[in-house]
């Protein structure tokens, strides 16, 4: 067996496919690593890339009409492919019957059924409350983006509500 | 020099032999995923070309007391060894004071954290607003959670099912997400 300090690889968009009983692990020119059996199948393992947009500190809502928690570019392009697309922020509200409203969109559109991803009334109005909200959608792109991210709340009235720490994290996990 | 456009490796069908101090080496095993070996002789996982995602957007609504199917998958064939399943959806439930009831069932045995007979069983508390694709409420809450799983070689099944505590009333959930990625 042979035994390299570090294994150095030119970046390839496709290679030939490994003998029988071979595996070959490679570098695409997107950056992602993929592996390419002797059946010749490529498939996608991992990426380099992640990239998260944060807002922090305490935004308060005391509208009906939209308040801005991140409107900004993520400032990374992300390549071509599939990403798991994790929003998650704490928020509060000071009335038990009226509802906090979140909505969510990457590049202007929606990516699950619609932008409008949270509306909840709070069980307790106490000012200590933090309340995580989390979830996870996927988002896939054709062609490399830096996306204009936007999460952005509304009260169900003129309570006052309030958002926490917010981030939005991506996650390539697969390839175009 | 002539650099490589790959790192192309024999499958390994066992542990291979051990390397010398200060090395260690990566291959690929006859499972279909990579492994490395130190020169102590420990032998980890790696990484694996294997995921698995399942998406539906649709709006799933019933009022049963009965379990209703929303999800029934088979998973492709995998290497046995742990594995994380992500489950993320949104939902209501149009009754302030009842319960909707969700179970995460792995090859037929629900994911019970806590115990308690569900993966999942909650109160609503908010049933307000006109109500959008029948579920009778604009509530929209989320849900996001990591099952663990050891899993063996082969395919497994991944069912989701749904239930109202009270008859006739709207349990609904939507955009569902499934990610299944093996992890040691």
């Amino acid at each position: 067996m042979r035994y390299l300090d570090i294994a150095s690889q030119r970046v390839a968009d496709s290679i030939a496919t490994p003998p029988t009983g071979y595996q070959s692990l490679f570098q695409k020119s997107d950056g992602d690593w993929y592996v390419k059996n002797d059946a010749g199948n490529e498939s996608f393992v991992f990426s380099p890339v992640r990239a998260n947009i944060q807002s922090a500190g305490v935004t308060t809502i005391e509208s009906t009409s939209d308040v801005d928690k991140i409107n900004a570019a993520l400032g990374t392009t992300l390549t071509a492919g599939s990403y798991l697309v994790t929003v998650s922020y704490l928020w509060r509200g000071s009335s038990i019957s009226s509802s906090i409203e979140g909505f969510f969109t990457l590049n202007g559109s929606a990516v699950g059924r619609e932008d409008w991803i949270h509306r909840q009334e709070p069980k307790d109005p106490g000012v200590n409350q933090s309340i995580g909200f989390k979830r996870t959608f996927r988002w896939v792109i054709a062609t490399d983006t830096n996306p204009t991210v936007r999460l952005w709340f509304q009260g169900r009235t003129t309570n006052q509500f309030q958002v926490g720490n917010a981030v939005v994290e991506f996650e390539k996990v697969g390839g175009p | 020099m002539t650099r490589n456009v790959s790192v192309t490796q024999r499958i390994q069908s066992a542990t291979p032999s051990t390397p010398p101090s200060g090395s260690s080496i990566l291959y690929p095993k006859s499972d279909g995923d990579w492994y490395t070996l130190d020169s102590a002789g420990n032998e980890k996982f790696a990484f694996s070309p294997f995921r698995w995602i399942y998406e539906d957007a649709t709006v799933h609504v019933s009022t049963l007391q009965t379990p209703t199917t929303v999800v029934d998958q088979t998973t492709p064939s995998l290497a046995a060894g742990d594995y994380l399943l992500l489950a993320g959806f949104s939902w209501s439930y149009n009754n302030a004071f009842q319960d909707i009831i969700i179970d995460i069932i792995v090859d037929g045995t629900a994911f019970d954290q806590i115990s308690k007979g569900n993966t999942m069983r909650a109160e609503a508390k908010d049933p307000d607003g006109a109500g959008f694709e029948g579920t009778g409420t604009d509530t929209r809450r989320p849900h996001n959670i990591e099952i663990p799983l050891t899993l063996s070689a082969g395919t497994h099944t991944i069912e989701i099912e749904k239930s109202s505590e009270g008859s006739g009333v709207e349990a609904s959930m939507w955009d569902i997400l499934l990610y299944l990625r093996r992890v040691a």
